[in-house]
């Protein structure tokens, strides 16, 4: 009986820590309707992997310059159009150590076209800080956000994949294009 | 009134964590090989192919990380072994072409070359053939599709070229002109098909 005073107490201090809870509106990737793409220079050619195989939710309460976003994505699941490209890649990045890539936000703030979003990217087993830009567009009950940002595979401790002996350049450019359902 | 606003946000609450454990939960459909085996990763690199029996090829995620080490070991010196095979068989050809011309004192420059090519080439071949198989193979048709086709060209030109050399030499008089010209066609053939297996990699 004791516990579950002391576990009622806690509840209960729990939503009072969250007043903005209850309008809080939770929006889900829509799978194949939605893109990650990274795109990536070498000097023979360019190479663009899609996945659009991953998850996305984002909660949105009053206070829009505290969003909850989180993405996680899968390595296997993005797709060159060359599955022997893609399985060099997945070496680079040490697949099975690391098999997934994941960002997580936790504040906005508004800006002119949009909002700068400031989160943690976890890729190869290093957490890094970024922020880039996105712009979302609502309708009925989606929203669709658009973004890019610049990482450096040095960064990340990822040696830049070769062909003949050729490395790409350090840059690795992510697209992110997510359309994403309301309850 | 009060029931309701104990379940508003326990509600609220229970759809932010739910939302958050569907992001937690991904799947990933990572295998330790790919479904797609050609016939020799089968017979060395399958669950229970020759490598994993007879030496330490275990596979598990450790395991399968080292053979990609050597993978790409072996594939690297696949590329620096194919270019290195490309200029010998330029020469080859370039030397062959001058014999053919009636340049006869040529003749055993031309055949050390011709055997060096085979050499080396058959050394190439091999480092792409027992190779670990990739970590993924969808079975998309791609560039490196296209390299193991002209691949079968070269191949098929690199048996039957040094077959009609052998049959020129052992011939009274150095052959009859017409397998002197065939051996000409099967060597410009092969040559082209393997320089543009190189190249195909690089689109």
């Amino acid at each position: 009986m004791e516990n579950f005073r002391l576990a009622h107490a806690l509840l209960i201090s729990t939503f009072a820590a969250f007043p903005t809870a209850v309008s809080a509106k939770s929006y889900t990737a829509l799978k194949g309707e939605s893109r990650i793409s990274y795109h990536i220079h070498h000097p023979l050619h360019e190479v663009e992997g899609v996945s659009q195989d991953f998850n996305c939710t984002v909660e949105l309460g009053n206070d829009t310059t505290r969003p909850q976003v989180h993405v996680k994505a899968s390595i296997d699941s993005f797709n060159s159009g060359n599955s022997n490209r893609d399985s060099h890649t997945l070496e680079i990045l040490d697949a099975f150590k690391y098999p997934s890539v994941e960002f997580s936000a936790d504040s906005a703030i508004r800006v002119e076209k949009g909002y700068r979003l400031f989160g943690q990217l976890t890729f190869h087993g290093v957490k890094r800080s970024v922020d880039f830009m996105v712009t979302p567009e609502y309708s009925k009950d989606r929203v669709h956000i658009k973004g890019n940002f610049m990482v450096k595979l040095s960064d990340f401790k990822l040696k830049r994949p070769t062909l003949l002996m050729i490395p790409t350049a350090d840059d690795l450019k992510i697209d992110i294009d997510v359309a994403a359902e309301g309850p | 009134m009060t029931l309701k606003r104990f379940l508003q946000p326990t509600i609220a609450m229970l759809f932010c964590i739910t939302a958050a454990h569907a992001a937690d939960t991904l799947e990933t459909h990572l295998s330790l090989l790919p479904e797609r085996l050609g016939p020799i990763e089968s017979v060395m690199w399958s669950e229970h192919g020759a490598m994993r029996k007879m030496f330490d090829f275990p596979l598990t995620p450790e395991g399968r990380e080292k053979e990609m080490g050597l993978r790409r070991t072996l594939l690297t010196a696949h590329q620096i072994g194919g270019f290195a095979t490309l200029a010998s068989m330029i020469a080859t050809v370039a030397v062959g072409q001058m014999v053919y011309n009636g340049n006869e004192s040529l003749g055993d420059v031309k055949s050390t070359l011709g055997w060096t090519t085979v050499t080396m080439y058959f050394t190439t071949a091999s480092l792409a053939l027992f190779t670990p198989p990739p970590m993924i193979r969808r079975g998309e048709w791609n560039t490196v599709s296209t390299h193991k086709l002209l691949g079968g060209i070269h191949f098929t030109g690199m048996i039957l070229t040094p077959l009609l050399a052998t049959m020129i030499e052992d011939q009274k008089g150095g052959g009859s002109h017409t397998i002197k010209t065939v051996h000409m066609i099967s060597g410009y053939t092969t040559t082209v098909a393997f320089a543009a297996a190189m190249m195909v990699v690089t689109f």
